[in-house]
């Protein structure tokens, strides 16, 4: 299996290189991805650099161009997908038709990957990018079970990519507007939940409080661990309680399914993080690599090291990981 | 004015023009930030720092300094030493102007300026406070993420061996943790 490693900068991008990545995927420094944070991601001449870097180590680079244009801004898109083009990247992960039939047409020998954001949960969707697209991966929502992605990587016409760890938000993907309600922006148009812009942090006698937009998200009393402050991971009082109403912080970690995973033919495992640092990317990347070469060696005797486990869990947003909705019994 | 343990009464006391004997380690560390960025400032990529003040709180020993990018160069100065900031936040005393404000322990700080930790990990485990603007925040954490090795050959040496020190540290701590249990 491929190991997929985030870059939100040039050095990330080395770390993950130097570490075992087996591609990196990144972003351009403007609203055309779904990480579109002050200061973050790559200007062109930081990715042409970072590209040299990778190609020359054997790794590959994708772009994610994975947000939902607007009319007035649909140019800068359709100039993202043809610098992505330029630039000489190994794949364009994107989500909106628009977007991907732009690449068809403009980009027809730059490889497409479907973005988790295009949120296709069954064979049936994947077939139709398949189709009209012709991408050659998908990279699946965090919201299958084990079972339900089984079934989807045995009928996928094209290899499947999963996420195998970093933070858990709603999982509404591609879909969520949860932050437009109160910043009046969303994810999926503007690349980011919460923009910076509107988050305060304030030192309390009753804690440490996070606002967005003015609107109370979470109050941490002491040693609580923090979070992001998206409106889906906040603790609000329902009917006279208070607790999280929507989701609970927390990381989703698949190492222990990594035999099943394979066994089951997944092509590619993600890490989320393009927000993080080069240190994170480091630790991370250099913990999957070991666990992947690891589960190829023998899968049958694969079991998570506990020095593994707990790099992990020391990087982790929340207090704990869980394997997310691939052990869920319901759907 | 500020005051904060009474690096500002010095000041006063000696009422010298110029530089007083106080503000010189400050005055060499912003010259010494300037060298090590001088790119990035010449880049135009500080500029989200220009006229806006960062104050930085080692805690303990309760510790703190200023940081403004003025007239392209990096300045450090005692608490409320730099003029202007924009924001007068609620419930600091008159006077206290920054526009963001990170507290932290010397270990944490040493971890990240030697890219040995994530500045969100150490948020999430509290162990790192920002008040005030953070999109001011963001682009600081974004841009000293982005830094490859500096350009000086006796920077980069020094910083090398900042890292092997703090590395050394911890091994040190760990095995001695290890031998006790």
């Amino acid at each position: 299996m491929e190991l997929v490693c985030p870059a939100g900068n040039l050095p990330a991008l080395k770390s993950a290189v130097d570490h075992g990545a087996g591609a990196v995927y990144i972003g351009f420094r403007d609203d055309t991805n779904a990480r579109h944070f002050a200061g973050l991601n790559f200007t062109d001449r930081q990715m042409e650099e970072g590209i040299r870097y990778a190609h020359a180590r054997g790794v590959r680079v994708f772009v994610a161009i994975n947000t939902y244009p607007q009319a007035a801004g649909w140019p800068r898109w359709q100039a993202a997908v043809e610098r992505a083009a330029g630039l000489g990247v190994d794949a364009l992960i994107a989500a909106d038709v628009g977007v991907l039939d732009h690449a068809c047409e403009r980009a027809p020998d730059l490889h497409r990957h479907l973005s988790v954001q295009g949120s296709a949960t069954s064979a049936e969707a994947i077939r139709f990018y398949h189709r009209h697209f012709d991408i050659r991966r998908v990279v699946l929502p965090r919201v299958l079970s084990l079972r339900q992605l089984r079934r989807v990587v045995l009928d996928s016409p094209v290899p499947v990519e999963v996420f195998g760890f970093g933070s858990l938000c709603v999982m509404v993907e591609g879909r969520c507007l949860l932050s437009s309600y109160v910043t009046g922006q969303s994810p999926n148009t503007c690349g980011v939940c919460s923009p910076a812009s509107a988050v305060r942090w304030e030192e309390t006698p009753a804690g440490r409080e996070s606002r967005l937009n003015g609107v109370l998200i979470d109050r941490y009393g002491p040693g609580e661990h923090a979070a992001y402050p998206t409106l889906c991971k906040g603790r609000f009082e329902v009917r006279g309680q208070t607790g999280y109403a929507i989701e609970q912080p927390t990381s989703l970690n698949t190492l222990a399914l990594l035999p099943e995973l394979a066994e089951m033919g997944v092509a590619a495992i993600k890490i989320e993080g393009r927000q993080r640092s080069p240190a994170y990317v480091a630790q991370v990347t250099r913990v999957w690599r070991a666990a992947l070469d690891a589960c190829a060696r023998d899968p049958a005797g694969f079991r998570p090291r506990p020095d593994w486990q707990a790099v992990l869990q020391s990087v982790s947003e929340g207090a704990q990981t869980t394997f997310g909705a691939y052990h869920r019994s319901w759907q | 004015m500020a005051s904060f343990r009474g690096v500002d009464r010095e000041k006063r006391g000696r009422g010298s023009p110029g530089l007083p004997p106080s503000a010189v380690p400050f005055f060499l560390f912003g010259a010494l930030l300037s060298r090590r960025f001088a790119r990035a400032i010449a880049g135009g990529e500080l500029d989200f720092l220009r006229d806006r003040i960062l104050r930085v709180v080692l805690q303990p020993p309760g510790f703190a300094f200023d940081v403004t990018l003025r007239e392209g160069q990096l300045r450090v100065a005692a608490p409320g030493g730099h003029a202007g900031g924009k924001r007068e936040p609620r419930g600091q005393r008159r006077g206290e102007r920054w526009d963001l404000r990170i507290t932290g322990g010397v270990r944490d700080f040493l971890r990240l300026a030697t890219r040995l930790e994530d500045a969100d990990t150490l948020f999430f485990q509290r162990r790192l406070k920002m008040e005030g603007d953070t999109e001011l925040g963001l682009y600081l954490k974004n841009f000293l993420d982005a830094q490859e090795e500096a350009e000086q050959a006796l920077t980069r040496f020094a910083e090398d061996k900042l890292r092997g020190a703090v590395m050394l540290l911890e091994r040190f701590e760990n095995g001695t943790r290890l031998s006790r249990r």
